[in-house]
């Protein structure tokens, strides 16, 4: 014992020697003050609240500004939302969040994706808002696979408003399937038995990507694979599940047989594929449709959007790509002001439809799809060259098949899921590139994850063990 | 020798005499002095040049140990837990081995080229020298990130001007079979005017009688280059191949933007992309242990490389 206080002294001493004073050192926390059973501390009435929110979701600042001149002066306690916009999570917030949680600067609020927030939790960044005022009645108004994502394995807890949800649809291109009368898949089976007569017209149904582990994730959720299962002893660690296997071999297959394309996603190549027709499906979430829209301007009106093939015909079984949370980080003074703020940015029709308008935003707020008019609309785009607003998928209203989907509440992220995906996207270039298939990728993934999530002092625990 | 000692110890005493102070004084002037011009630098330099470095050596003997799945994370010494995963492990010592190929495919052809480009400039041949130094520098100008990117452009078949030398399977610069010359394109691109520049420095340092006097001996341009130039520059290569050997080692910007467009190129393909992934997790620990180790290794491969050379090069 009296080794880790010198080694606690030490830290600290390290950690103001170069980060100049720190008001909290990583090694110094006492307990997990995240747990469930939570309080939720509020500013006295007749105050003002300042909150501040980092965000990369377009259209944020809108809706701040908006709600700064036209709600929080309403509400007592008085809140007022500062934005700090950065770049995506992966592109550098991330890691500036966890430094900031060393610091103990994070702010009040930060964008989180699903997959990432366990990682936040266990670096004692979150604050637990299930008992501030108004949430536990909003709770069952989103779709249950990002409440679930929002509760890290602790179904008492709650440590995000959920914000955008990403459950997996088929973009398909209609001009191409009509032309060549071959049927729109609905079930995994006719996906591979159309994928060769695709070929031979020239295009291959869909493109294999390697380099979004979130993607296969998503396929293997859709399956009914469960990854990770935290527990009071540990982590139960499962990459190679009979559902992972399934899906595994299958698009092993798939790919061998040369049956589909191998872009990288979002790379020059794969957006000239896709608006060319080299590429007929594009498996991804709704946030997708304006990516898709911006990059390939050239196949405007060639596309619609299906439900995900099924393993099992009428089913409407799918897995997330994305999606994300407002957490309110463990720094925030007053977390049932954040929260009150939170629930009005994701449940109100005047912020959703900014969100859904300019971000493709499918809201995790279930009853948006009847409350958000632009729900209800077919998408508009500004035109490529032009400018002038394109309805990019035709008449058809996409945001309907995402609706009629649903992803599981049973999956759970991992504690090191940017690990995991960095380590399975290493696995899946080296198959795409020839060696193995992709259940070797699951296996050396699952070894790799072990191993760092014991280097994060956590303990691996068998399956039943609980 | 033993004469000149006494002497001056017998000498100390009379000047001691009358200007003792004076001369204490002038030492206490220069250490202000000193004060005032390195204590600036010394500040920033301990503070975010040493300081990060001790703490990267503390942080990698430590390890988080938690209770729970998740437990408050606390940190204890780890002796050499960290080290230890770092040479157990094969993504590490594959990283390296990508870059110790890269390096031979690289930095060879790279300094001949500059070497080369360095002479002809050189020499009397050539016409608009002002003009060709500057257009061989200019690509390091650009910066890798954006010479990568496009270069990247132009690697694509679905969107390289270069069709059918792109789509190839075999010879396609973003398959696995080329992904190393590809790469060393983009570093050859952007760092041949580069060594040129130092190459063609230390050739205009040469003395002129030199040339003079191999002309008068009847050298050719030829015999003049090869025999006097190429020898006196050694050293400046030297140096550029210090330079390309570290650089080599951190190789970070041209595979990360390439590891977006091809299978070839992984997220961990070199070993601060390593140390990236790593610090993501968040796994400061481990991430501080690989940049010891990379450190070490720079050191050991550049200290070997001056060893080997340096008889010859300063001799």
């Amino acid at each position: 014992m009296s080794r880790r206080h010198n080694t606690k002294s030490w830290l600290a001493a390290g950690a103001t020697l170069v980060v100049l004073p720190l008001s909290a050192c990583a090694g110094v926390k006492a307990a997990d003050p995240a747990g469930s059973g939570s309080t939720c501390p509020s500013a006295p009435p007749g105050t003002t609240v300042n909150l501040s929110m980092t965000s990369w979701t377009p259209g944020a600042q809108q809706n701040v500004d908006y709600f700064n001149t036209h709600v929080g002066d309403t509400m007592n306690p008085r809140i007022h939302v500062t934005l700090n916009v950065v770049p995506g999570g992966n592109s550098g917030t991330y890691q500036a969040y966890s430094n900031q949680i060393i610091a103990g600067n994070t702010g009040d609020i930060g964008m989180v994706e699903y997959p990432i927030l366990p990682s936040y939790r266990l670096q004692q960044g979150l604050t637990n808002i299930a008992s501030c005022p108004g949430v536990a009645g909003a709770r069952s108004d989103f779709s249950p696979a990002s409440i679930s994502a929002s509760e890290i394995g602790d179904p008492n807890a709650l440590f995000g408003i959920p914000q955008d949800a990403g459950p997996l649809g088929l973009y398909y291109r209609k001009d191409l399937f009509a032309k060549y009368h071959i049927p729109v898949p609905a079930t995994w089976q006719q996906f591979a038995a159309d994928a060769p007569k695709v070929k031979a017209a020239g295009g291959y149904i869909a493109g294999f990507q390697y380099g979004q582990p979130e993607w296969f994730e998503g396929l293997v959720w859709q399956a009914g694979g469960r990854w990770f299962t935290s527990t009071d002893k540990g982590w139960i660690v499962n990459l190679t599940d009979a559902a992972s296997l399934k899906v595994a071999d299958y698009w092993t297959n798939l790919v061998r047989n040369g049956d589909v394309g191998q872009e990288d996603t979002f790379s020059p190549a794969d957006w000239s594929d896709l608006g060319s027709g080299k590429l007929w499906t594009l498996i991804a979430p709704p946030w997708m449709s304006v990516l898709l829209a911006t990059n390939s301007p050239a196949s405007a009106r060639d596309w619609a959007v299906a439900r995900l093939p099924q393993w099992t015909s009428g089913q409407t079984a799918t897995g997330m790509w994305g999606g994300s949370d407002y957490a309110v980080w463990s720094t925030c003074k007053y977390p049932a002001q954040a929260a009150q703020f939170l629930l009005w940015l994701e449940t109100s029709t005047n912020a959703l439809t900014v969100n859904n308008t300019i971000g493709g935003q499918f809201p995790a707020y279930m009853p948006a799809v009847t409350t958000v008019p632009a729900m209800a609309q077919p998408l508009t785009v500004p035109g490529a060259t032009t400018g002038k607003p394109v309805k990019y998928f035709g008449d058809q209203v996409i945001w309907d098949p995402f609706t009629h989907l649903h992803a599981s509440p049973a999956w759970q992220a991992g504690p090191t899921q940017s690990q995991t995906d960095a380590d399975f996207s290493t696995a899946l270039a080296a198959f795409i590139s020839g060696s193995g298939t992709i259940a070797d990728a699951l296996r050396s993934t699952q070894a790799k994850t072990i191993a760092a999530i014991q280097a994060q002092g956590l303990a691996v625990v068998q399956e039943g063990s609980h | 020798m033993s004469t000149a000692i006494p002497s001056i110890a017998t000498a100390k005493p009379e000047r001691a005499t009358g200007t003792v102070t004076a001369a204490r004084r002038q030492v206490v002037q220069h250490k202000k002095a000193l004060a005032i011009f390195l204590g600036p630098f010394l500040l920033v330099f301990v503070l975010f040049y040493l300081a990060p470095i001790l703490f990267a050596v503390l942080q990698s003997f430590m390890k988080v140990s938690r209770a729970g799945a998740f437990g408050a994370p606390v940190q204890v010494f780890g002796g050499l837990t960290q080290y230890s995963a770092v040479v157990h492990s094969s993504v590490f010592w594959t990283s390296i081995e990508h870059v110790v190929i890269f390096f031979f495919v690289s930095v060879p052809i790279q300094l001949i080229m500059a070497l080369l480009l360095a002479l002809l400039l050189d020499s009397s041949l050539v016409k608009g020298k002002r003009f060709f130094r500057l257009a061989y520098f200019a690509p390091y100008a650009v910066p890798t990130i954006i010479a990568a990117l496009i270069w990247g452009y132009l690697y694509q078949p679905q969107v390289s001007p270069f069709q059918t030398l792109t789509s190839s399977p075999t010879f396609g610069p973003l398959t696995a079979n080329m992904i190393y010359f590809s790469m060393a394109n983009i570093v050859f691109w952007t760092y041949v005017g580069y060594n040129m520049v130092i190459i063609y420095s230390a050739l205009k340092a040469i003395p002129g009688d030199l040339f003079e006097a191999a002309k008068m001996d009847g050298a050719s341009q030829l015999r003049i280059a090869w025999s006097v130039k190429i020898p006196l520059v050694v050293p400046a290569l030297i140096m550029s191949t210090m330079f390309s050997i570290i650089g080599t080692l951190q190789l970070f910007n041209e595979p990360t933007v390439l590891a977006t467009l091809t299978p070839a190129v992984t997220a961990t393909w070199s070993p601060n992309m390593i140390v990236l992934a790593t610090t993501n997790i968040p796994n400061y620990n481990l991430a501080a242990a690989i940049s010891v180790m990379l450190a070490l290794v720079s050191c050991a491969v550049s200290f070997t490389f001056l060893r080997l050379t340096q008889k010859r090069a300063f001799a």
